[in-house]
Formats: structure tokens, C-alpha cells, sequence
């Protein structure tokens, strides 16, 4: 076997040119009262994986317009369904949300199976062939024993998430497999739970010094407002964290997750830094914020630029792949956990 | 004849094949270094391109030409017509003005139909809203309600029956809708009163203790009147139903981010809706306290004892117009 070559993950889209698909896609997504969106959908996509190359060639997205308006009407009678119910019978709406609930387990594998036969390389579709059952693992059983256990499962949860996801695709008829271990994951909570201390010790720090100054018999109304500003100082830093937080795990989980990753003869190296990341979701967040949403296109951009700019494929040959029979997958289960903002953390 | 330079995939494997493809009226060439394929146009599909991203041609099973020859691929496109839904898209993007144009344009109708479209639909389907369902949807509200927040008055039935008369009196003189008066005890959500689908007025002893004089409690009681005869619960529900469903099909593609921003216009608009509610229910209520030759200060009074400098009450009058101006127009 040669000595395997790395070959750059290339982004080659610019902000601008996004703004204005981005921009007529919201005009003709509103003046159709929504239909368009599944164009929207498509012609984004494209754009996208048309943008991104490898080896000089791009990734194509496969879907059409009409697959995804199927899923997208049948979602959003679901939501149509809930919101009626959710004024008139509150019970029925219950129902309606504990069965999506019971049912997130396949309606994510039917979103991810449907997100990669949709996408293809060098003329080879992939395929994602993780089961109800271990969905039903990892994104409900798992997260609701993180919660009793006060977040002490958490690690493990994610270990497992990121596992359930490497190692179910399929490249052709490569699977890919995960030779990643649990104990980093371990790393990144630890310093997560670290970073979460910063505004709890605020907020303790405030709380203390109040209570000093009473015994210094300092009037009861400075008092009061000096906790509340340090309450307000509290929250700020509390907010603040959250999008580092997010960064942080992203950033480190993306490198986790295909740095483990095995295709074949085929191995990635990412090498995304929490605190780039950090530094773009904020930013990204303050210019979204004073722009009335109009960053949000060039937003978009910087995030798959830096992405790609930080993912490397190392191989010896790329054209040694072959493919398997092909199959018909409805998009339903994509919309579904469209519509119903269902974050399914592909790192 | 349109005839460029791409790679060729078979759809089988990963494996790359340099080829000239020559493109013909009915027929498309393939020319690789060992073999060479003719496939009729009628399998040959392209996806329709996106800006400046490259786009992939189609053949039958998987196969895939990609080239970064654009002119040459434009022009394939032309002859295969495969963009046709999606030029007047492209045509928008190519000028950013259009595009710009087209977006506040779009806006501005979504939120003309929001504002004054919405409700005026909403009138017209509470007046055909049928009524046993109206008054199904009120008694399992007041059943939540009984359960949560309220407790049987403490009035006494004599007391009951006096506010009641008075109110009934006050209908004599004023076209007042059916109605049915409820007594609450209820710390928490304390000095209150309002109406419920199903014609229900509910009013808490904590407001009654407030008042100051009977025709105070009956000015407060006419306003909640004024809400029942226009149908404001029913269209109120209908309305945040219809712009619920409105927005979520606007909206459905939009990402995260601007989702919780799509959200507070939509708030707004309620706060919109029920501001013209109030507006309608206060002149109601002037009328009929002129009506009975009851002075209208008393509607102000109780107002201000409830809520004396700001409408900030987190309770029944939160989504009051101001409580300044509203004492202004009952001070005259």
C-alpha cells in the first residue's frame, strides 16, 4: 500500500453570492405561503455541496423539490393538527406530541437514511443504516438517564451519539466503522462543566458580598440593588456562556467524530479549535442580531468555510469505491424533524 | 452541437474517468480513454445550477458527469429545459434589487394580511363558530381554571343575587348578550375579572373587595360585556391559530436563528389584535354606563385603584391600552 494522501475539504462559496439565493428564497418561500419552501430547500443544498469539493470534484445533492414538499405538507399538517388542538383540545394535542415523541427514534433514522441517499461522491450515493432500535438507545433512553443522573451519563450519552452516527454510514457499499473510546468524551464535559462555574461563581460571589454588606449595616435598599445588578451581571454571563458552551462541544465532538471515523482505507483528520468556533458563533450571533437577520446568509458561509477549511481526507485512492442497489426513501421523516426543530447533532 | 471536457462516473465506483462529451439533438457522447458511450438526451437529466456552485449532470443508474466547463453546461441546460420552475428564481438572484424588492414587497403583504386580513376572517367565523363547541371549549377552560387557579367566592348568595339584579338592570336599558355571571375566590391571580368562551363572565371576589361602589363593579363587568358580545374569545383563538399557521409555513425553511426572531412579530400582532379588543369592549362599556346613567368615572376609578400609574400588571390588564388613556376617555 502507498503512503495515503491528504486531500482539503474546499469551500468555495462567498457570502454575497448566498445572500442573494438566500434572500429570493425567503420572497418566494413567503409569497407562496410556504410551498416554495421545499425549492428553497433543494436550491440551498445544492448550493451548498456544489460549493464543496474534494479533490477538486463536488458533492451533489439529489433530492428533488416535489420529494421534499410530500414530506414537508404531511409535517405540517402534524403541526397544523397540534396548533388546532393544542387551543381547542388540549388532550389531543398531548397525544399528537407523546406520539412524535415515541416515534423520534424513526423519524431521526428516517431523516439521516434520507439526508445521506440524498447525497452523493464521485457518482456513489451514501446510505445511513443505524436502526429504530438503537436510536431509540441513544437519543431517548440515553438522554432522559443523563437527566436523572444529573448529567453524570452525559458523556457516555454523547459517545454514543457520535458512535451511532459513525459507524452506520454507508460510502457506496463501504460501511464506515468508529475506533474512537469513551474517555475523551469525558475531557469535554469536564471542561464544559468547568466553564458553566463561571456564572454560578458570579452569582455566588454576589450573594456572598450582599450578605457581607448587611453585616456591615449598609441601608436595605443598596442592598437590594446591588444583588440585583450582580443577578443581572449573573444572567448576562449565564446567557454568554450558553453559544460558548455550544461552540466548545461542537468543535470538539466534530474533531471526535471524524478523527475516529474509518471509511475503508479511507481516515479524516479535523482539526476545529472551541475557541475559532467560539469566536464565530458569537460574532455571528451579535452581527445576525444588528442586521435584522440580514447576516444571516454570510453567517451561514463562514461556518461551512471554516469547516471545511479544518477537515482533511487522507487516502490512497479515492477511486476505489464501489456501490450497492438502490433504494426509494421517502423524505417524511426529514421534514418531520424539520418542522418540529428536532436537533439531531450531526457533528 | 455543444462538446466540453468533464470526468466521468458509472454510478458502479468511486472511480474517475476523464471524458469528452460531445452533446448532439438527441443523443449525448461520452469519450473516455478506453471506451466510449452514446445515451439519449431523453436520460440525460441536470440539476438546475445554483450561482456559481457546480452542478452535476445525470445519467441513467447514478452515473454522474461533472465538469467545470460553465458556459458549456449552461447551454446543455438550455437545450434540456430542466430549469424551467426554477429560472424565474434565478432570474431574481441574478439582480439583487428584484430579489430586495421582492422580499419587502412579500413582507409587507404577509404582514397586511397578518394585521387587518386575519381578523377581519376571524370576525367573520366567530359569527358562524358553533355555539355548542363555544360553550364546550368555555366550561373545560373554567374546569382547568376551577382546578388551578380558582376557589368557590365567598360571597354570600344574597350578595350574589344583588350584583346580579344590578347587572340584569343595567341590560335593560343596553343590548347586552346572554350571559352567565360566575363568582371566584382567587389569591392568585387576585382583583380580576373576564370572560370565557360559551358567554361565561368570571369575576373574583379580591375585585369585588376592591371596589368602592357597586356601579364600579358593574363598569368593569360591562367591558367584559363588550368582549362577549363581539365574539373576542372566539376570534382571538381563531386568530392566533390562523397566524400560528401562517407563520410556521412562512418560516418553515428559515434556520434557527431567525425562527426566535420570526416569533416576536407574531406577538406583536397579538398584542395588535387584542389592543383593538380592548379599544371595542371599552366603548362598549362607555355606552352602556351612559345608558344607565351611571358616570362613567367609576369605570376610570376602578381602573386606577387596580392599576395605579403603569399598564406593566402582569394580570387582566396586561394587554390593556394604556391605563392613562383609557382613564382619560371615561373622566369626561
Amino acid at each position: 500500500m502507498s503512503i495515503p494522501k491528504s486531500y482539503p475539504f474546499i469551500f468555495t462559496g462567498s457570502g454575497g453570492e448566498y445572500f442573494r439565493i438566500w434572500i429570493v428564497n425567503l420572497a418566494l418561500t413567503i409569497i407562496t405561503l410556504g410551498i416554495y419552501s421545499a425549492w428553497a430547500k433543494v436550491r440551498t443544498n445544492r448550493w451548498f455541496y456544489g460549493h464543496t469539493l474534494l479533490d477538486n470534484t463536488p458533492f451533489s445533492y439529489l433530492a428533488t423539490p416535489m420529494q421534499i414538499l410530500k414530506g414537508r405538507l404531511v409535517a405540517a399538517a402534524l403541526l397544523i393538527a397540534y396548533t388546532i388542538t393544542s387551543s381547542v383540545a388540549p388532550m389531543i394535542a398531548g397525544l399528537i406530541m407523546l406520539g412524535i415523541m415515541i416515534a423520534s427514534p424513526w423519524i431521526i433514522v428516517m431523516a439521516l437514511r434520507f439526508a445521506s441517499r440524498q447525497s452523493a461522491y464521485r457518482g456513489l450515493k451514501f446510505n445511513f443504516i443505524g436502526t429504530v432500535g438503537e436510536a431509540a438507545i441513544v437519543y431517548l433512553l440515553l438522554p432522559v438517564l443523563s437527566f436523572v443522573s444529573l448529567g453524570l451519563a452525559l458523556p457516555y450519552t454523547a459517545y454514543r451519539q457520535v458512535k451511532f452516527l459513525a459507524s452506520n454510514y454507508v460510502y457506496g457499499e463501504t460501511p464506515a466503522t468508529y475506533d474512537g473510546s469513551l474517555k475523551p468524551f469525558w475531557g469535554v464535559y469536564l471542561i464544559a462543566l468547568g466553564l458553566l462555574f463561571i456564572p454560578m461563581g458570579i452569582f455566588a460571589y454576589g450573594i456572598f458580598s450582599a450578605y457581607q454588606l448587611s453585616t456591615m449595616g449598609m441601608p436595605k435598599e443598596l442592598i437590594i440593588t446591588a444583588i440585583s445588578s450582580l443577578i443581572l451581571v449573573g444572567l448576562i454571563s449565564f446567557y454568554l456562556i450558553i453559544p460558548i458552551l455550544i461552540a466548545f462541544i461542537q468543535a470538539r465532538k466534530a474533531n471526535l467524530f471524524y478523527n475516529h471515523l474509518v471509511l475503508g482505507t479511507v481516515r479524516f483528520n479535523s482539526t476545529q479549535r472551541a475557541r475559532d468556533l467560539i469566536w464565530i458563533y458569537i460574532s455571528n450571533l451579535i452581527l445576525i442580531a444588528v442586521t435584522f437577520g440580514l447576516f444571516i446568509p454570510f453567517a451561514a458561509v463562514r461556518l461551512a468555510r471554516y469547516r471545511s477549511e479544518h477537515l482533511n481526507l487522507l487516502s490512497d485512492d479515492l477511486g476505489a469505491f464501489a456501490t450497492q442497489a438502490r433504494e426509494n426513501i421517502s423524505a417524511l421523516g426529514g421534514e418531520i424533524s424539520d418542522l418540529f426543530d428536532m436537533d439531531i447533532g450531526i457533528a | 452541437m455543444i462538446e466540453f471536457a468533464g470526468e466521468y462516473y458509472d454510478g458502479k465506483t468511486s472511480r474517475l474517468y476523464p471524458a469528452i462529451i460531445t452533446v448532439y439533438e438527441t443523443i449525448l457522447t461520452l469519450k473516455c480513454a478506453d471506451f466510449s458511450l452514446d445515451i439519449p438526451l431523453s436520460n440525460v437529466t441536470i440539476d438546475p445550477t445554483v450561482g456559481s456552485a457546480r452542478t452535476v449532470i445525470h445519467l441513467s443508474d447514478n452515473a454522474e458527469i461533472h465538469s467545470s466547463d460553465r458556459d458549456a453546461i449552461r447551454r446543455l441546460e438550455i437545450t434540456l429545459k430542466s430549469a424551467t420552475p426554477e429560472n424565474l428564481a434565478r432570474h431574481l438572484e441574478n439582480k439583487l434589487l428584484y430579489a430586495a424588492a421582492a422580499l419587502i414587497v412579500t413582507v409587507a403583504i404577509i404582514a397586511s394580511l397578518l394585521r387587518w386580513g386575519l381578523p377581519s376572517l376571524a370576525q367573520y367565523a366567530a359569527t358562524v363558530f358553533p355555539t355548542d363547541t363555544e360553550a364546550k371549549i368555555g366550561a373545560e377552560t373554567l374546569e382547568t381554571l376551577d382546578e388551578l387557579y380558582l376557589n368557590p367566592t365567598t360571597l354570600t348568595v344574597h350578595r350574589q343575587k344583588e350584583l346580579l339584579e344590578h347587572l340584569k338592570l343595567i341590560c335593560t336599558t343596553q343590548e347586552c348578550p346572554p350571559f352567565e355571571l360566575l363568582f371566584r375566590n382567587s389569591t392568585t391571580i387576585g382583583a380580576n375579572a373576564f370572560a370565557l368562551p360559551g358567554n361565561k363572565l368570571i369575576i373574583t371576589d379580591q375585585l369585588i373587595d376592591k371596589a368602592k361602589h357597586d356601579e364600579e363593579i358593574m363598569a368593569v363587568l360591562a367591558h367584559e360585556l363588550g368582549h362577549v358580545k363581539q365574539k373576542h374569545i372566539v376570534r382571538m383563538m381563531l386568530q392566533s391559530i390562523g397566524s400560528g399557521v401562517i407563520l410556521v409555513m412562512v418560516t418553515g425553511d428559515i434556520s434557527n436563528y431567525s425562527d426566535l426572531a420570526a416569533g416576536i412579530p407574531a406577538i406583536l400582532l397579538q398584542q395588535g389584535y387584542s389592543r383593538d379588543m380592548e379599544d371595542e369592549a371599552d366603548t362598549f362599556a362607555l355606552e352602556t354606563l351612559l345608558k344607565a346613567h351611571i358616570p362613567p368615572h367609576r369605570f376610570s376609578d376602578i381602573l386606577m385603584r387596580i392599576d395605579p400609574d403603569t399598564n406593566t400588571s402582569s394580570t387582566l390588564f396586561s394587554s390593556h391600552p394604556d391605563t392613562k388613556e383609557r382613564v382619560k376617555a371615561f373622566s369626561r
